[in-house]
């Protein structure tokens, strides 16, 4: 690649052209304290878009940014010519990026997004042309980075952020724009794991299919808007009672009986090591009986209170499925 | 049927069956050596479950003519055996399980039918009373529009007096079979739902009251007749409208006619949901709610099957109190707790059915051991 190595005018840099960025933040406080201290170690890119003309970043958004921010007049710029390929230009924006730091999804997506621009949508192709520039992507990565950047800003930033997993991001193409502004909101605040992020998820849109309503109305509900808003909340406790409140409404027959269980169960005053466990969504009528021990004379003092346990009358409450007739 | 392609397999091709389906067709058929040419293209279509019903493939069963059902051990089953006569169906109906059974669905008719025949007698041979039909893979009655099958097996059946064909569909496509001598030894069955789901949940069947007027047309030709509430549907308003199919039902029927009606709730594979969810958007079915079941299937939780089936079960009484009701794959919970009892033993369900199809179909012959 032919490129010269210009003192430009800052004012000649048209910061408006974002074409090839793919830095997704501002400058890190860390970047400009360097450059003010040592000047700019790794020059960036521009190209010419015309003779006469302003210069487009292709790469170092953030280190030109610092520099205006230090008063600076000029800068120090590898220039592109104005004939200089997009391919070419996307190859040194990706480069310039991939190797000195990791991507995030959302950064990974943008240069994606111009790889697959210049391969006429050909993800094999653009898969083959990333790997040597440091992004490592599939084809089929490739084609959900590329959904990724449809989707509202903010599912954008969550998954930036890593507080939502790019296939939930996915998910929520099929809900309407608030909903998922709202599900990313929600994201960003209680920042479940991935499996709570699916769990959730999925019971917010069944809910809301069943209620006929959005996702958003039904987080707009007190029961969770409540939870949401809590101030001063532990976040942990909160994604709890969230979850908790979300089972009960999208299963409200069987946490009843559930709940009703464990109630008989406490009735029953079972030792600390003892535990009955109702049969899975109670379908069948065996129930499990758990004793922990590791002494012989612990499990002859544990055989005392079960014949004990069996005689109480709790036991037959606990036992009894008549609750299963009236939900 | 909207058949849009015609494969046949090259070793089905010289059957008198592909060739009467060929003409009654009459498209250009591709001989093929492989199936797997179809099912690949079937694969790749964006609605695969769609693909494979207007993608005829003609090929021979390879397999048993005759096969158990395949129930699970912890739940009740019939026990009543399928005569595998092809696969999947042309209707398409959201909770349809054979979606995610076959991999991937398409429609096969099976063209060997002379050891189809030779299956069946030596089944009769051994004068077992048994139940056979062949609405499990598929409905029974799809394919008379491309070949005469059941008034055939009508026929069959009615030369023989230890077995009974049940002829299980949504369709109403019973005319041809109306004249026929059948000797009881044919049960004409129709599956019921409400009219809500079948306007939202059953594309391409018949209405209820036009399936309700083929049943009236069976009865009065004398063919015993069954009814399979199967899968009952829980929405908001689902009881009354039950209840209004079963006096809808009897208004029209006659019940001492009717050999048995069976109950069975909405259930399915965990692989079911995403196909349902990508092919009926609109449809809220999926989204009840559903426990893991012993057997691994979705269902019901069991206190809202129980209720759903007490209601039903009363106004089946009500009307028709001598009425044989029977669940499909349930426990012997549900039996009781909603039915008051639960098949005895031994024999259990298998028995109990067996002895109601020699009560009203005159079935004569041994019982099977076991």
């Amino acid at each position: 690649m032919q490129a010269e190595t210009l003192l430009i005018s800052l004012d000649a840099i048209d910061t408006r052209d974002n074409r090839y960025q793919i830095s997704d933040s501002g400058p890190p406080e860390a970047l400009s304290e360097s450059i003010g201290e040592a000047g700019l170690i790794s020059l960036p890119w521009v190209q010419q878009q015309a003779a006469d003309k302003a210069f487009r970043i292709v790469a170092g958004f953030r280190r030109i940014t610092v520099c205006r921010k230090l008063g600076w007049p000029q800068v120090t710029c590898r220039v592109l010519p104005a004939g200089a390929s997009k391919l070419s230009c996307w190859k040194i924006a990706i480069a310039d990026n991939a190797v000195t730091r990791s991507l995030n999804l959302l950064e990974q997506a943008r240069a994606a997004e111009g790889l697959m621009d210049v391969c006429d949508g050909d993800a094999k192709q653009a898969a083959q042309l990333a790997g040597p520039l440091g992004l490592r992507v599939n084809p089929e990565l490739i084609r959900k980075l590329i959904r990724l950047l449809a989707l509202p800003g903010p599912v954008q930033q969550a998954v930036a952020q890593n507080r939502m997993s790019l296939n939930i991001a996915l998910d929520l193409e099929s809900v309407d724009e608030s909903s998922a502004v709202a599900f990313a909101g929600l994201c960003q605040n209680l920042k479940p794991t991935v499996n709570h992020q699916q769990e959730i998820f999925t019971g917010l849109y069944e809910l809301a299919r069943l209620q006929d309503k959005s996702l958003a109305d039904v987080l707009a509900r007190s029961d969770f808007s409540e939870i949401l808003h809590a101030t001063r909340a532990d976040r942990r406790r909160q994604l709890q009672v969230l979850r908790r409140t979300l089972y009960n409404m999208r299963f409200p027959n069987l946490s009843r009986s559930e709940a009703a269980f464990e109630q008989k169960k406490k009735n029953l005053g079972l030792p600390e090591n003892m535990n009955i466990s109702a049969p899975s969504g109670f379908e069948s009528n065996v129930y499990t009986l758990t004793i922990r021990f590791s002494l012989s004379r612990q499990l002859c003092d544990c055989a005392e209170k079960l014949a004990a346990i069996s005689r109480n009358p709790e036991l037959e409450n606990l036992l009894d499925r008549s609750f299963n007739e009236n939900p | 049927m909207k058949i849009r392609k015609l494969y046949i397999e090259q070793s089905a091709a010289d059957y008198p069956v592909t060739r009467h389906i060929c003409s009654r067709l009459e498209m250009p058929a591709q001989i093929i050596d492989n199936p797997e040419s179809v099912y690949q293209e079937i694969g790749r279509s964006p609605d695969p479950e769609k693909a494979g019903k207007s993608i005829l493939l003609l090929t021979r069963n390879r397999g048993a003519f005759l096969r158990d059902c395949p129930g699970t051990s912890y739940y009740t089953c019939c026990g009543y055996q399928i005569l595998h006569i092809g696969t999947y169906c042309s209707m398409d109906c959201a909770y349809c399980i054979l979606q995610a059974y076959f991999h991937p669905p398409v429609l096969q008719f099976f063209v060997n039918h002379a050891e189809m025949e030779t299956s069946l007698q030596q089944h009769f041979a051994k004068g077992e009373i048994s139940r056979i039909g062949t609405g499990e893979f598929t409905d029974s009655l799809i394919w008379e529009s491309v070949y005469p099958l059941a008034p055939r097996l009508v026929e069959l059946f009615s030369r023989q007096k230890a077995c009974v064909l049940e002829l299980k569909t949504k369709t109403t496509a019973v005319d041809p079979l109306l004249d026929l001598a059948h000797h009881k030894k044919t049960i004409m069955a129709w599956s019921l739902n409400t009219d809500a789901v079948i306007a939202n949940q059953e594309r391409g069947t018949a209405a209820l009251g036009a399936r309700l007027t083929a049943a009236e047309k069976c009865q009065k030709q004398g063919f015993p007749l069954a009814f399979h509430f199967d899968p009952m549907i829980l929405y908001n308003g689902c009881y009354a409208d039950y209840e209004n199919v079963i006096e809808q039902l009897f208004s029209r029927i006659d019940p001492a006619g009717i050999v048995w009606i069976s109950l069975g709730s909405f259930r399915f594979m965990p692989e079911l949901k995403p196909i349902v969810a990508r092919r009926f958007a609109a449809s809220k079915i999926i989204y009840n709610e559903f426990i893991r079941a012993i057997d691994g299937k979705m269902r019901y939780f069991k206190p809202l099957r129980i209720q759903l089936y007490s209601r039903v079960i009363e106004a089946i009484k009500f009307h028709a109190p001598e009425v044989l009701v029977y669940f499909c794959m349930e426990d012997t919970e549900v039996w009781q707790k909603c039915l008051g009892h639960a098949p005895a033993e031994p024999g259990g369900l298998p028995m109990m059915l067996d002895q109601r199809a020699v009560q009203i179909c005159g079935l004569s012959g041994k019982f099977p051991a076991g």
